[in-house]
Protein backbone atom coordinates (compact mmCIF):
# COMPACT_ATOMS: atom_id res chain seq x y z
CA UNK A 1 0.00 0.00 0.00
CA UNK A 2 1.46 3.45 -1.42
CA UNK A 3 -0.23 6.44 0.77
CA UNK A 4 0.08 9.85 -0.86
CA UNK A 5 -0.67 12.43 1.50
CA UNK A 6 1.03 15.83 3.48
CA UNK A 7 0.06 14.13 7.10
CA UNK A 8 3.61 12.88 9.11
CA UNK A 9 3.69 9.52 9.37
CA UNK A 10 3.11 9.76 13.01
CA UNK A 11 -0.09 11.41 12.85
CA UNK A 12 -1.56 8.17 10.65
CA UNK A 13 0.13 5.53 12.26
CA UNK A 14 -0.38 6.44 15.91
CA UNK A 15 -2.35 3.48 17.01
CA UNK A 16 0.09 1.09 15.19
CA UNK A 17 2.97 2.96 16.66
CA UNK A 18 1.52 3.30 19.99
CA UNK A 19 1.83 6.68 20.99
CA UNK A 20 -1.26 7.70 20.85
CA UNK A 21 -1.87 11.65 20.99
CA UNK A 22 -4.54 12.29 24.38
CA UNK A 23 -7.92 13.05 23.16
CA UNK A 24 -8.05 16.98 22.99
CA UNK A 25 -10.02 18.47 25.62
CA UNK A 26 -12.74 21.96 25.20
CA UNK A 27 -11.94 24.70 26.91
CA UNK A 28 -13.99 28.01 26.59
CA UNK A 29 -11.34 31.29 26.77
CA UNK A 30 -13.47 34.24 26.99
CA UNK A 31 -16.61 33.30 25.17
CA UNK A 32 -15.02 31.25 22.68
CA UNK A 33 -14.60 27.21 22.63
CA UNK A 34 -11.17 26.24 22.26
CA UNK A 35 -10.15 22.00 21.38
CA UNK A 36 -6.68 21.66 23.22
CA UNK A 37 -4.39 18.81 23.84
CA UNK A 38 -3.35 18.68 27.06
CA UNK A 39 0.73 18.18 27.10
CA UNK A 40 0.73 17.51 30.95
CA UNK A 41 1.61 20.09 34.13
CA UNK A 42 -1.54 22.05 33.32
CA UNK A 43 0.18 22.99 30.02
CA UNK A 44 -2.12 22.18 26.88
CA UNK A 45 -1.75 23.85 23.27
CA UNK A 46 -4.70 25.12 20.65
CA UNK A 47 -5.50 22.52 18.01
CA UNK A 48 -8.59 24.43 17.16
CA UNK A 49 -10.59 27.32 17.07
CA UNK A 50 -14.72 26.54 17.57
CA UNK A 51 -16.27 29.56 16.56
CA UNK A 52 -18.21 30.89 13.96
CA UNK A 53 -16.88 34.39 14.58
CA UNK A 54 -13.85 35.16 12.02
CA UNK A 55 -12.42 37.49 13.88
CA UNK A 56 -11.36 34.76 16.71
CA UNK A 57 -9.40 32.80 13.95
CA UNK A 58 -7.40 36.27 13.48
CA UNK A 59 -6.57 36.66 17.19
CA UNK A 60 -2.98 36.02 18.50
CA UNK A 61 -3.70 33.74 21.08
CA UNK A 62 -5.84 31.86 19.33
CA UNK A 63 -3.80 30.66 16.80
CA UNK A 64 -3.46 26.40 16.41
CA UNK A 65 0.12 25.59 18.50
CA UNK A 66 0.15 28.72 21.00
CA UNK A 67 0.15 27.09 24.32
CA UNK A 68 -2.71 27.28 27.31
CA UNK A 69 -2.04 26.93 30.69
CA UNK A 70 -5.23 25.17 32.08
CA UNK A 71 -5.79 26.54 35.66
CA UNK A 72 -7.29 24.02 38.03
CA UNK A 73 -7.03 20.60 36.06
CA UNK A 74 -4.75 17.87 37.72
CA UNK A 75 -1.16 17.27 35.66
CA UNK B 1 -11.98 69.41 -17.18
CA UNK B 2 -11.86 71.66 -14.52
CA UNK B 3 -10.23 69.77 -11.49
CA UNK B 4 -12.13 69.93 -8.36
CA UNK B 5 -12.05 69.04 -4.61
CA UNK B 6 -12.91 65.69 -4.32
CA UNK B 7 -14.01 64.89 -0.74
CA UNK B 8 -11.94 63.13 0.98
CA UNK B 9 -12.62 60.18 3.63
CA UNK B 10 -12.09 60.94 6.62
CA UNK B 11 -9.25 58.71 7.47
CA UNK B 12 -10.67 55.52 9.76
CA UNK B 13 -10.43 56.52 13.31
CA UNK B 14 -7.69 54.35 15.30
CA UNK B 15 -8.56 51.93 18.01
CA UNK B 16 -9.21 53.57 21.00
CA UNK B 17 -6.25 54.92 23.49
CA UNK B 18 -8.39 53.68 26.26
CA UNK B 19 -8.72 50.32 24.66
CA UNK B 20 -5.80 48.73 27.45
CA UNK B 21 -5.20 45.10 25.88
CA UNK B 22 -4.17 47.37 21.97
CA UNK B 23 -1.26 48.73 23.57
CA UNK B 24 2.01 46.56 23.88
CA UNK B 25 2.09 46.98 27.64
CA UNK B 26 -1.66 45.77 27.64
CA UNK B 27 -1.00 42.67 25.58
CA UNK B 28 1.91 42.17 28.12
CA UNK B 29 -0.34 41.82 31.04
CA UNK B 30 -2.95 39.66 28.88
CA UNK B 31 0.04 37.04 28.43
CA UNK B 32 0.72 37.33 31.99
CA UNK B 33 -2.73 36.96 32.89
CA UNK B 34 -2.35 33.75 29.94
CA UNK B 35 0.43 32.23 32.25
CA UNK B 36 -0.73 32.72 35.63
CA UNK B 37 -4.66 32.10 35.04
CA UNK B 38 -5.37 30.34 31.84
CA UNK B 39 -7.56 32.92 31.09
CA UNK B 40 -7.54 36.08 28.88
CA UNK B 41 -9.74 38.67 28.28
CA UNK B 42 -10.05 39.31 24.32
CA UNK B 43 -9.62 42.83 23.28
CA UNK B 44 -13.03 43.73 21.57
CA UNK B 45 -12.45 44.16 17.83
CA UNK B 46 -12.91 47.72 16.49
CA UNK B 47 -15.60 46.66 13.80
CA UNK B 48 -17.76 43.69 15.31
CA UNK B 49 -18.15 41.58 11.58
CA UNK B 50 -21.72 41.61 10.03
CA UNK B 51 -21.09 38.20 8.94
CA UNK B 52 -20.42 34.99 10.53
CA UNK B 53 -18.51 32.03 9.40
CA UNK B 54 -19.78 28.63 10.02
CA UNK B 55 -17.03 25.65 8.58
CA UNK B 56 -18.25 21.99 8.00
CA UNK B 57 -15.46 20.38 7.55
CA UNK B 58 -14.30 16.58 7.71
CA UNK B 59 -16.93 14.37 8.70
CA UNK B 60 -20.12 15.20 10.04
CA UNK B 61 -20.94 13.81 13.30
CA UNK B 62 -23.85 12.69 15.24
CA UNK B 63 -23.52 9.37 17.38
CA UNK B 64 -20.39 7.60 15.88
CA UNK B 65 -17.28 7.32 18.81
CA UNK B 66 -14.32 8.78 16.18
CA UNK B 67 -10.70 8.95 16.95
CA UNK B 68 -9.62 11.85 18.81
CA UNK B 69 -7.49 13.11 15.38
CA UNK B 70 -10.30 12.75 12.84
CA UNK B 71 -11.59 16.10 11.80
CA UNK B 72 -15.07 16.20 12.47
CA UNK B 73 -17.74 18.47 12.63
CA UNK B 74 -20.05 18.09 15.76
CA UNK B 75 -23.11 19.36 16.09
CA UNK B 76 -23.44 20.32 19.70
CA UNK B 77 -20.63 22.97 18.53
CA UNK B 78 -22.80 23.59 15.50
CA UNK B 79 -26.43 24.15 16.57
CA UNK B 80 -25.81 26.32 19.61
CA UNK B 81 -23.70 28.49 17.04
CA UNK B 82 -26.71 28.89 14.75
CA UNK B 83 -28.67 30.14 18.05
CA UNK B 84 -26.22 32.45 18.62
CA UNK B 85 -25.91 33.99 15.40
CA UNK B 86 -29.87 34.31 15.05
CA UNK B 87 -30.13 35.90 18.27
CA UNK B 88 -27.51 38.27 18.17
CA UNK B 89 -28.76 41.83 16.13
CA UNK B 90 -24.92 42.40 15.08
CA UNK B 91 -24.45 39.73 12.86
CA UNK B 92 -26.25 40.24 9.91
CA UNK B 93 -25.85 36.60 7.76
CA UNK B 94 -23.63 33.56 8.11
CA UNK B 95 -21.56 32.29 5.21
CA UNK B 96 -21.06 28.53 5.26
CA UNK B 97 -17.89 26.21 4.48
CA UNK B 98 -18.60 22.81 3.18
CA UNK B 99 -15.70 20.61 2.86
CA UNK B 100 -17.37 17.63 4.14
CA UNK B 101 -17.42 13.47 3.44
CA UNK B 102 -20.62 13.37 4.69
CA UNK B 103 -21.14 11.52 8.36
CA UNK B 104 -24.08 11.17 10.14
CA UNK B 105 -28.17 11.42 8.49
CA UNK B 106 -29.76 12.71 11.75
CA UNK B 107 -26.80 14.72 12.57
CA UNK B 108 -26.79 16.13 9.12
CA UNK B 109 -30.47 16.76 8.38
CA UNK B 110 -30.73 18.24 11.98
CA UNK B 111 -28.29 21.07 10.55
CA UNK B 112 -29.68 21.46 7.67
CA UNK B 113 -32.94 22.16 8.89
CA UNK B 114 -31.74 24.59 11.07
CA UNK B 115 -29.84 26.62 8.79
CA UNK B 116 -33.31 26.18 6.17
CA UNK B 117 -35.06 28.05 8.90
CA UNK B 118 -32.72 30.78 9.98
CA UNK B 119 -34.42 34.50 9.49
CA UNK B 120 -30.90 35.75 8.51
CA UNK B 121 -29.22 35.44 4.99
CA UNK B 122 -27.64 32.46 4.49
CA UNK B 123 -25.27 31.72 1.66
CA UNK B 124 -23.34 28.24 1.31
CA UNK B 125 -20.33 27.52 -1.10
CA UNK B 126 -18.77 23.81 -1.70
CA UNK B 127 -14.96 23.73 -1.41
CA UNK B 128 -13.51 20.62 -2.24
CA UNK B 129 -16.41 18.57 -1.51
CA UNK B 130 -19.68 18.70 -0.71
CA UNK B 131 -20.86 14.67 -0.61
CA UNK B 132 -23.36 12.45 0.65
CA UNK B 133 -25.25 14.31 3.59
CA UNK B 134 -23.32 17.90 2.96
CA UNK B 135 -25.59 18.15 0.16
CA UNK B 136 -28.83 18.93 2.06
CA UNK B 137 -26.50 21.54 4.19
CA UNK B 138 -25.38 23.01 0.83
CA UNK B 139 -29.04 23.44 -0.50
CA UNK B 140 -30.40 24.43 2.53
CA UNK B 141 -28.72 27.93 2.73
CA UNK B 142 -30.63 30.74 0.65
CA UNK B 143 -28.06 30.56 -2.25
CA UNK B 144 -25.57 28.03 -2.91
CA UNK B 145 -22.10 28.11 -4.74
CA UNK B 146 -19.48 25.47 -5.67
CA UNK B 147 -16.73 26.28 -6.53
CA UNK B 148 -15.21 25.17 -10.10
CA UNK B 149 -13.48 22.34 -8.48
CA UNK B 150 -15.26 20.88 -5.68
CA UNK B 151 -17.41 17.86 -5.82
CA UNK B 152 -20.40 16.58 -4.63
CA UNK B 153 -21.03 12.98 -4.55
CA UNK B 154 -24.96 11.72 -4.65
CA UNK B 155 -25.58 7.92 -3.40
CA UNK B 156 -27.80 6.03 -1.69
CA UNK B 157 -27.64 5.86 2.18
CA UNK B 158 -25.59 3.24 3.19
CA UNK B 159 -24.81 1.35 6.92
CA UNK B 160 -21.44 0.74 8.15
CA UNK B 161 -21.49 -2.12 11.27
CA UNK B 162 -24.25 -3.68 12.60
CA UNK B 163 -27.14 -4.74 10.31
CA UNK B 164 -30.51 -6.46 12.03
CA UNK B 165 -31.46 -8.39 8.61
CA UNK B 166 -35.36 -7.71 8.94
CA UNK B 167 -37.20 -6.64 6.27
CA UNK B 168 -37.81 -3.42 8.53
CA UNK B 169 -34.57 -2.21 8.77
CA UNK B 170 -35.27 -1.90 4.92
CA UNK B 171 -38.08 0.06 5.57
CA UNK B 172 -36.66 2.49 8.08
CA UNK B 173 -33.97 2.88 5.57
CA UNK B 174 -36.04 3.94 3.31
CA UNK B 175 -37.73 6.05 4.51
CA UNK B 176 -34.59 7.90 5.57
CA UNK B 177 -33.48 7.97 2.60
CA UNK B 178 -36.92 9.92 1.60
CA UNK B 179 -36.27 12.20 4.21
CA UNK B 180 -33.09 13.20 2.52
CA UNK B 181 -34.53 13.29 -0.94
CA UNK B 182 -37.30 15.37 -0.49
CA UNK B 183 -35.10 18.03 2.04
CA UNK B 184 -33.29 18.07 -1.18
CA UNK B 185 -35.68 18.42 -3.48
CA UNK B 186 -37.55 21.08 -1.47
CA UNK B 187 -34.32 23.11 -1.03
CA UNK B 188 -33.42 23.21 -4.63
CA UNK B 189 -34.32 23.27 -8.20
CA UNK B 190 -33.99 19.45 -8.73
CA UNK B 191 -36.58 17.16 -9.55
CA UNK B 192 -37.10 13.87 -7.21
CA UNK B 193 -36.83 11.81 -10.47
CA UNK B 194 -33.60 13.28 -11.42
CA UNK B 195 -31.82 12.84 -7.87
CA UNK B 196 -33.31 9.25 -7.75
CA UNK B 197 -31.69 8.92 -11.11
CA UNK B 198 -28.55 10.59 -9.88
CA UNK B 199 -28.22 8.90 -6.42
CA UNK B 200 -28.74 4.93 -8.27
CA UNK B 201 -27.37 5.39 -10.79
CA UNK B 202 -24.82 2.16 -12.01
CA UNK B 203 -21.41 2.56 -13.65
CA UNK B 204 -19.53 5.73 -12.40
CA UNK B 205 -18.81 4.99 -8.40
CA UNK B 206 -16.53 2.15 -8.24
CA UNK B 207 -18.29 -0.51 -6.62
CA UNK B 208 -20.76 1.52 -5.70
CA UNK B 209 -23.96 3.02 -7.66
CA UNK B 210 -24.65 7.15 -7.43
CA UNK B 211 -22.68 9.80 -9.19
CA UNK B 212 -20.12 12.16 -8.80
CA UNK B 213 -20.83 16.20 -10.12
CA UNK B 214 -17.97 18.56 -10.45
CA UNK B 215 -18.31 22.03 -10.00
CA UNK B 216 -20.70 23.05 -12.92
CA UNK B 217 -22.50 20.04 -13.21
CA UNK B 218 -23.84 20.63 -10.05
CA UNK B 219 -25.62 23.44 -11.01
CA UNK B 220 -26.52 22.00 -14.34
CA UNK B 221 -27.89 19.03 -12.36
CA UNK B 222 -29.80 21.60 -10.36
CA UNK B 223 -28.64 21.34 -7.03
CA UNK B 224 -26.16 24.11 -6.52
CA UNK B 225 -27.46 27.87 -7.77
CA UNK B 226 -24.01 28.64 -9.27
CA UNK B 227 -20.50 28.78 -9.61
CA UNK B 228 -18.24 31.07 -7.87
CA UNK B 229 -16.15 31.60 -4.74
CA UNK B 230 -15.67 33.85 -1.88
CA UNK B 231 -15.85 37.01 -4.03
CA UNK B 232 -19.10 35.85 -5.40
CA UNK B 233 -20.38 33.96 -1.94
CA UNK B 234 -20.01 37.10 -0.09
CA UNK B 235 -21.43 39.55 -2.45
CA UNK B 236 -24.45 37.79 -2.63
CA UNK B 237 -24.27 37.74 1.04
CA UNK B 238 -24.44 41.48 1.33
CA UNK B 239 -27.12 41.60 -1.48
CA UNK B 240 -29.13 39.37 0.37
CA UNK B 241 -28.38 41.18 3.74
CA UNK B 242 -29.55 44.29 2.25
CA UNK B 243 -32.65 43.25 0.62
CA UNK B 244 -33.75 41.92 3.96
CA UNK B 245 -32.37 45.00 5.87
CA UNK B 246 -34.33 46.96 3.40
CA UNK B 247 -37.50 45.42 4.13
CA UNK B 248 -37.80 45.60 7.70
CA UNK B 249 -36.68 49.14 8.03
CA UNK B 250 -35.22 51.36 5.11
CA UNK B 251 -31.81 52.32 5.53
CA UNK B 252 -30.54 55.89 4.12
CA UNK B 253 -30.43 56.53 0.44
CA UNK B 254 -26.81 55.98 -0.83
CA UNK B 255 -24.43 58.84 -1.60
CA UNK B 256 -24.79 59.98 -4.62
CA UNK B 257 -21.60 59.69 -7.03
CA UNK B 258 -19.62 62.53 -6.92
CA UNK B 259 -19.70 64.66 -9.90
CA UNK B 260 -23.73 63.67 -10.81
CA UNK B 261 -24.71 66.87 -10.26
CA UNK B 262 -22.39 69.06 -12.23
CA UNK B 263 -23.51 66.81 -15.24
CA UNK B 264 -26.88 67.78 -15.16
CA UNK B 265 -28.20 64.34 -13.38
CA UNK B 266 -30.34 64.76 -10.53
CA UNK B 267 -29.10 62.35 -7.86
CA UNK B 268 -31.23 58.82 -8.23
CA UNK B 269 -30.63 56.88 -5.41
CA UNK B 270 -33.68 54.28 -6.68
CA UNK B 271 -31.75 53.75 -9.83
CA UNK B 272 -30.40 50.18 -10.21
CA UNK B 273 -33.15 48.98 -7.59
CA UNK B 274 -35.69 46.61 -8.30
CA UNK B 275 -39.13 47.96 -9.00
CA UNK B 276 -40.64 47.24 -5.87
CA UNK B 277 -37.74 49.17 -3.75
CA UNK B 278 -37.47 52.51 -5.77
CA UNK B 279 -40.89 53.59 -4.01
CA UNK B 280 -39.20 52.83 -0.32
CA UNK B 281 -36.30 55.09 -1.88
CA UNK B 282 -38.23 57.95 -2.41
CA UNK B 283 -40.06 58.04 0.49
CA UNK B 284 -37.13 58.10 2.25
CA UNK B 285 -35.75 60.64 0.09
CA UNK B 286 -39.01 63.48 0.59
CA UNK B 287 -39.02 62.53 4.06
CA UNK B 288 -42.18 61.11 4.45
CA UNK B 289 -42.93 60.23 8.09
CA UNK B 290 -42.18 56.43 8.53
CA UNK B 291 -44.30 53.81 10.48
CA UNK B 292 -47.34 56.13 10.86
CA UNK B 293 -50.91 54.56 11.96
CA UNK B 294 -52.72 52.66 9.12
CA UNK B 295 -49.21 52.44 6.80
Amino acid sequence: MILYTILPPEEIFAEEWGEEAAAPVEVQVDGVILSVSPGGNGSARVERVISTNPEDYLHPFFQPGSPVFLAGRDP
Amino acid sequence: MEEKAVPVKAPAPAAPASDPARSPEGQQVALQSVKHMGQVSVPAPVVEPSFHCLTVVGQIEGHLILPPKNKTTKYEHVLPQLVAIEQNPRIKGTLILLNTVGGDIEAGLAIAEMIATMSKPVVSLVLGGGHSIGIPIAVAADHSFIARSATMTIHPIRLTGMVIGVPQTYEYLDKMQDRVIRFIVEHSRITEERLRDLMFRTGELMRDIGTVLVGEEAVKAGIIDEVGGMAEAMRKLRQLTEEAGEAEDSPAPPIPPAGAEELGTPPRPWAGRPRHRRLLALRHRWGAPRRRGGL
